[in-house]
């Protein structure tokens, strides 16, 4: 076989070595740089992409937050509104019941006591009534009647009847 | 019919240069090849490199491949201690591939098919990767012929079986990639001449001609890579021991 003709060593590893060489020497200069630079620079520019995506979501993330805790704190504002609007009507409401319940409760006392002061009045009317009636009946009677007897006994007697 | 081994014949196509040491230096058809295939290898990865496109061609996008599967295959074999030889693994990939892919064109030679260029490669690479590991680890380097953890007694069988293997290894890589070329080129000769030889019927070995040429691409694009990554594993086990 020609692949063990030692002859032929000499001039196959000398070409060998010459051609690496040079083939070392286009591929570290001319062309693994190069490819190199232009791979970071995909590299770069698909991280710089990804970067720019992630800051994006994350800024998007950021204002739907914000708007969220916007939101709830309106909705607190107007349940705190509606509460207090609530409680104001009902103080209101509970202040004028309290009103009129006592404005009544005065005009109710204030017509017992009419009531009362006219039954008094009616009752003193009748005891005097009562006696000039019994004084009649006793001056036709026995003829003559102290008067001033004749009302005590009636006041008693009209005393002992309301019990 | 011409014998088989003949396409492997290294031929001077000039008168000889000069000499070195008593030999005579020609311009040999395997010397052609090998210009051929830095020629080719330089013209497509330099079209490839020059533009720096964003979204690559045709020519940038085979380029970048190259240099990716390259850079991939350092990194993983030997992470990134491995930069610094990115360089020769890359020239040494591109070197072996163009080697064996210029091969198959027909009434072309194949430099890769001589032990004589694979075992020079081979000794280059165990040479410098042996004095990495000696430059880097010193006398730890030697750690390498005893497995870490085995039982000291077993030192006596171990070692001298891990050094075989260790100085072997430039033979097996060499002869690996050299028995695949010649054997792969013999056998395409061979069914040639089948086809020359039975006449009408030579349609038969004709199919199988083009089936196993289909392989030898295969075979070609396998062994650059085959002997490219295990020149990386040397190197691995060099920079980190194991």
């Amino acid at each position: 076989m020609p692949q063990f003709d030692i002859a032929s060593f000499p001039s196959q590893i000398f070409w060998l070595v010459v051609s690496f060489a040079v083939l070392y020497a286009i591929m570290a200069t001319l062309v693994l740089p190069r490819i190199g630079s232009t791979v970071e620079a995909r590299e770069r520019k698909i991280q710089a992409d990804l970067d720019a995506a992630q800051q994006a979501n994350d800024a998007a993330r950021t204002t739907a937050a914000a708007q969220d805790k916007a939101l709830a704190e309106a909705r607190g504002r107007a349940e705190a509104v509606i509460r207090a609007a609530s409680d104001a009507a009902t103080a209101e409401t509970s202040a004028q019941m309290h009103a009129v319940g006592s404005r009544l409760a005065a005009d109710i006392t204030a017509a017992e006591r009419r009531i009362g002061e006219q039954q008094n009045q009616a009752m003193t009317g009748l005891t005097g009534m009562a006696a000039e009636i019994a004084s009649a009946i006793l001056g036709k009677l026995v003829g003559s009647a102290d008067g001033a007897q004749v009302a005590r006994a009636v006041d008693e007697a009209a005393k002992a009847g309301k019990r | 019919m011409a014998s088989p081994v003949e396409q492997f014949a290294i031929q001077n196509l000039s008168a000889p240069l000069f000499s070195i040491g008593g030999n005579e230096i020609a311009i040999t058809n395997s010397a052609v090849f090998m210009f051929a295939a830095v020629a080719v290898s330089s013209v497509l990865l330099v079209a490839g490199a020059s533009k720096a496109a964003m979204i690559p061609g045709r020519f940038q996008a085979m380029s970048e491949l190259f240099y990716e599967f390259i850079a991939n295959m350092i990194r993983d074999n030997v992470g990134s201690a491995g930069k610094k030889f990115f360089p020769f693994i890359f020239t040494l990939f591109i070197f072996t591939l163009f080697g064996n892919l210029l091969g198959l064109i027909p009434y072309g030679f194949t430099f890769t098919s001589h032990i004589a260029v694979t075992f020079f490669m081979a000794a280059v690479v165990f040479i410098a990767v042996t004095l990495i590991g000696i430059f880097k680890h010193g006398l730890h380097f030697f750690s390498l012929f005893f497995p870490h953890g085995a039982p000291l007694f077993t030192a006596p069988i171990l070692i001298p079986i891990e050094l075989v293997s260790y100085l072997s290894r430039p033979i097996s890589l060499s002869v690996r990639l050299f028995a695949n070329m010649t054997v792969g080129h013999v056998l395409l000769k061979v069914l040639a001449g089948f086809v020359v030889a039975l006449g009408i019927f030579g349609v038969i070995p004709l199919a199988v001609l083009v089936a196993i040429t289909a392989l030898e691409v295969l075979i070609a694009l396998l062994q650059a890579y085959i002997f490219t990554i295990l020149c990386c594993i040397y190197l691995n086990d060099a920079l980190h021991l194991h």
